[in-house]
């Protein structure tokens, strides 16, 4: 056996006091939080996180309101509350705000909040890029929302189902569903990129895979999961919007198009969006459990599974939400089966929290009180998810009130009454206080009663016939009671968030501050001091033995507060956190992470000009917004990333001595770049599944009478494109041997074929007299095309700045971390438009 | 990257890293059980591995959806017999039950690594590696049940109705 390497141990003896007290100094005014009114420029994850979370936790107040008022409408027959048109803006923006707004970003937030402590890190890889995607959420969150008080809102469900949404709806109000959450998608997927990298990256020295805590599982896996799901429902909102401002008929039948295409899209995002929502919140019980039941997780391997597993499973599940659309016996079959299997890991974990709270001695509390709900809610939700997967079963239940009694057991059992445990847990380890056990019980009882009084029912009205979506219903069909009780119910559930809501924000500044440690857990994030006082993290990074270092390792909080482990000063004053490799948690790296800016916000705000003008169909001030977004980020990236520091190396203690600059595949930049490429692809082959799907339902593809366009100029195109990706390629390898002049040659050749490219790739449907509103052939390949040009572009943009880097000096042979990531970005290209070129241009002359 | 000046334990001669993970060398298989030299020591696609079984699953349930919806869309009409469909499925879950049984024997040897058992917690490299073969066993379990359940539809649906 080959040995692995003897563990490194803490400092036998604590440093002098007057030592401490000066790296705590310098480690204080590193991490300092600016003050005033330039307090909006602060980057770190505690701060944003926190903002995040509250920002969250106020739209899900937002669309919890609006469950009330329909709540209220449906309570007696033939209400006039609300008229039909108030009523489906309402229903619409609920359950928009609740997945977009509230489920998805809470989970972001709470993970952007903790993860860090959860692995000893004083920050994740990205901050700056953690608050781009804040500020987007904002934005585009109070875009939103704020359309149902002008009476503009988005009316189409929160699945916008065209032709409803593109033959019937005329107003703005599906524009902003469309262009508002593609802004908000925007920002989950940069959140996934950090969170992604951090889990891979940024954990303490020794903490193995082996190791890991549960949450970090869950959220690597949901992070991954956002990474395939979200960018096809970008596809898609593309292909909507464009049809509804410009005519490009991608589902109007009459032109070629087909509205299924969009349900497709819609659910290959829409179903495993239900496991990102949920294995966040269930990842939040994985840590619960153990510090209740006072032991170890029965099963960590066995989780593992449940999370790893559920996150491929849940994409083989998309069709179940359209077994009602007429697909082939098989396809249904096949959905089916997935969605019965999907089943067999969510049961492994809930069969490994009951063994867990089996072997140990459970502490009651309110925590505990919630989990459980949670648990025992979903497990009801999910074997209505049994049933409704049977299609036959399904047919009969499809779009009926039994769905809604469902969805909602999933969703609530699935996240509220999770993230509710988990706000009670987390509450004393961010703020310093704990909330009231009084209140605490009255919310729960409140909660859980009301939200059984309130559904529960709903399952009766749906088996007897009440469709959901509907704003009104006659006397005498048996609705009325069910109805009634489902109403009181709701305000029932009401009243416990309420007294949630005031338990949370009630002024505590008279009470004592909670105990460190309060509940007694065994995992790294509850090293936090109480009060809370410092925004840098764990006071040194300590070396992790075990699964559950507070519980197994001796002395570990004593070393870490005495600063006896790894990294325990900032003498710089600069915001330093270490950066391990993937599998064993090997320190690789000292990383500098960015300070406090306002290019995050200020990108943000261009970005979301970009959005909500094209909203307006005020193209030209889009645009004008989008050239001063890419200014901004060029100018966050210039002056933020890639910094050539003062020394190359820097002891961060225990005789281990770290890098400061790394490129390459060793670099968060470069897995960063390699992670938000995948994605990109992922909505580039969403819309060539498009393209596809148009040829499998149409007798003749490319249709009668439309030209394609052609093969020279695609072909040409390509040609340039792989010059230019080979150029890309050259000049990095120059520019490590540091052949100054020669870099500049092939930069130079390579954003002259660049450019080249786009213009031949861009001219090729317009020599050909492609008109994109004719056909939903000429519209795809419009598409294809579109999409292709803006990467080439950028792609062109990039190598301008690396070019530009070198010779401000800011880039050299060994400092090659732009010239290296922007090669990595060039293979994706030049994938990309090898596909596109194959598709548009080969595959009509094979298909003739 | 750049080289560091990290006190690494002195690296043996057949060290299989390098620094670019998408030229990484193989991944040290379990075959090598018996091997005394056998290398535990990390591989950046170690992690990745776990995940072949879901893979093939992938793989397996997008051929089998995919020949369904085309050969129905384009060639069989709306109620047209589907026996080359369901053919073609057989073929594909004899397939992709093979690859996973043998994903998950390999997987089971590194689970089963000096015959160590559960839970595979402590912070050796070893541990790690059987945890990983570990994991990697479970989901394949997992993904055979997921394929032959895919499997299943072919023999009971006949037709493209």
């Amino acid at each position: 056996m080959i040995e692995d390497q003897p563990d490194v141990e803490p400092l036998a003896s604590a440093p002098p006091p007057e030592v401490q007290a000066a790296q705590v100094e310098r480690l204080k005014a590193a991490w300092a939080r600016p003050i005033g009114w330039r307090w909006f420029s602060e980057v770190n994850n505690n701060v944003i996180g926190w903002w995040y979370t509250v920002t969250s936790f106020a739209f899900f107040l937002f669309g919890g309101v609006l469950a009330l008022l329909m709540r209220i409408q449906l309570a007696v027959p033939d209400n006039t509350f609300l008229t039909a048109d108030r009523y489906n803006q309402i229903f619409t923006m609920h359950g928009t705000v609740m997945m977009f707004l509230f489920a998805v970003p809470i989970l972001e937030s709470i993970s952007i909040l903790l993860l860090p402590a959860m692995m000893g890190a004083r920050d994740l890889p990205f901050p700056r890029l953690s608050a781009y995607g804040y500020w987007c959420f904002l934005i585009g969150g109070t875009f939103v929302c704020g359309s149902v008080f002008f009476d503009a809102a988005p009316k189409g469900g929160w699945f916008m189902y065209p032709p409803m949404t593109t033959e019937y709806q005329k107003g703005i109000g599906a524009d902003i569903w469309l262009l508002g959450l593609s802004f908000i998608e925007i920002a989950s997927i940069a959140a996934a990129v950090e969170l992604i990298v951090g889990v891979l990256k940024c954990r303490p020295p020794g903490m193995r895979l082996n190791l890991i805590p549960l949450y970090s599982w869950y959220i690597l896996v949901v992070g991954i999961m956002i990474l395939f799901a979200f960018p096809p429902l970008i596809a898609g909102d593309i292909l909507l919007e464009m049809e509804r401002a410009f005519d490009w008929p991608f589902f109007d039948v009459s032109r070629g198009g087909d509205p299924l295409l969009w349900q497709h899209l819609f659910w290959i995002f829409g179903h495993p969006e239900v496991y990102i929502v949920f294995l966040p919140s269930i990842a939040l019980i994985a840590m619960i459990i153990p510090t209740f039941a006072k032991t170890p997780m029965v099963g960590y391997g066995w989780i593992v599974l449940a999370a790893v597993g559920t996150g491929f499973l849940s994409f083989g599940l998309w069709v179940h939400h359209m077994f009602t659309t007429g697909l082939p016996g098989i396809s249904l079959g096949i959905f089916s089966a997935a969605s019965e299997a999907v089943a067999i890991p969510t049961g492994i974990q809930i069969f490994c929290f009951i063994a867990t709270l089996m072997v140990g001695r459970v502490q009651k509390s309110i925590c505990m009180l919630f989990a459980i709900a949670g648990l025992a809610t979903f497990i009801i939700g999910g074997l209505t998810g049994v049933m409704i997967a049977i299609a036959p079963f399904d047919f009969q239940a499809h779009d009926s009130y039994f769905i809604v009694g469902h969805l909602h057991y999933v969703l609530i059992g699935g996240t509220i009454f999770p993230i509710t445990a988990g706000i009670y847990y987390y509450y004393p380890s961010v703020t310093g206080h704990m909330l009231s056990e009084r209140l605490g019980r009255w919310a729960f009882w409140l909660m859980f009663t009301g939200f059984n009084v309130s559904f529960f029912p709903m399952h009766i009205t749906g088996m007897i016939g009440m469709p959901r979506r509907i704003y009104i219903y006659q006397s005498g069909l048996g609705f009325e009671t069910l109805n009634m009780i489902s109403t009181i119910g709701a305000f029932v559930l009401g009243a416990g968030i309420l007294i949630l809501v005031v338990d949370l924000f009630r002024p505590k500044s008279r009470e004592k501050f909670a105990a460190r440690n309060p509940w007694g857990a065994g995992t790294l994030e509850w090293l936090a001091a109480s009060p809370p006082v410092q925004n840098w993290g764990v006071r040194s990074i300590p070396e992790i033995d075990s699964r559950y270092p507070l519980w197994d390792q001796p002395n570990f909080v004593r070393d870490v507060d005495e600063g006896r482990f790894y990294l325990p000063d900032a003498e710089e004053e600069l915001r330093e956190t270490l950066v391990t490799s993937v599998i064993d948690a090997k320190p690789v790296q000292c990383l500098r992470v960015a300070g406090p800016s306002y290019l995050p916000l200020l990108a943000a705000v261009f970005t979301g000009g970009v959005f909500i003008l094209g909203t307006y169909y005020l193209w030209w001030l889009s645009a004008a917004s989008g050239v001063l977004a890419i200014a901004t980020i060029w100018w966050w990236l210039w002056t933020g990333t890639a910094l050539i520091s003062e020394k190359d190396s820097k002891d961060i203690g225990l005789s281990c001595t770290l890098p400061i600059y790394v490129s390459g595949p060793g670099a968060v930049g470069w897995w960063a770049m390699f992670i938000t490429m995948l994605g990109d692809m992922t909505a580039f082959a969403s819309l060539v599944f498009g393209y596809f799907f148009y040829w499998t339902i149409h007798e003749q593809f490319p249709p009668e009478g439309s030209s394609g366009p052609g093969w020279l100029l695609p072909t040409c195109a390509l040609a340039a494109a792989m010059a230019a990706w080979l150029a890309t390629i050259a000049a990095r390898r120059v520019n490590k041997r540091n052949q100054a002049t020669q870099y500049y040659a092939y930069a130079t050749v390579a954003i002259a074929a660049s450019v080249l490219a786009s213009i031949l790739l861009w001219s090729a449907p317009i020599q050909a007299d492609m008109d994109p509103t004719k056909h939903a052939y000429e519209a795809v390949v419009w598409v294809l095309v579109g999409w292709t040009v803006i990467h080439t572009s950028l792609g062109t943009l990039m190598l301008v700045y690396c070019f530009a880097r070198r010779i401000a000096g800011r880039m050299t042979d060994e400092y090659d971390a732009d010239i290296t990531n922007v090669t990595l970005y060039w293979h994706f290209i030049a994938l990309t438009v090898l596909i596109t070129v194959a598709v548009i241009a080969g595959f009509p002359l094979v298909n003739r | 990257m750049k080289p560091h000046s990290r006190t690494e334990s002195p690296d043996s001669p057949n060290d299989l890293r390098s620094t670019d993970p998408l030229n990484e060398g193989p991944v040290a298989l379990a075959d090598q059980n018996e091997n005394p030299a056998l290398d535990v020591r990390e591989q950046e696609l170690e992690l990745l591995a776990i995940a072949f079984g879901p893979l093939v699953w992938v793989v397996h349930f997008l051929a089998s959806y995919l020949t369904n919806a085309v050969y129905c869309a384009k060639y069989a009409g709306e109620s047209g017999d589907a026996a080359v469909v369901r053919w073609s499925i057989l073929v594909f879950t004899l397939i992709a039950i093979a690859a996973i049984s043998a994903i998950s024997w390999f997987s089971y040897r590194k689970h089963r690594h000096q015959n160590s058992a559960l839970p595979h917690d402590e912070d050796t490299a070893e541990d790690r590696y059987r945890f990983l073969g570990f994991a990697g066993y479970l989901l394949s379990l997992l993904s055979i049940v997921a394929v032959i359940f895919t499997g299943l539809v072919a023999v009971f649906v006949t037709t493209c109705d």
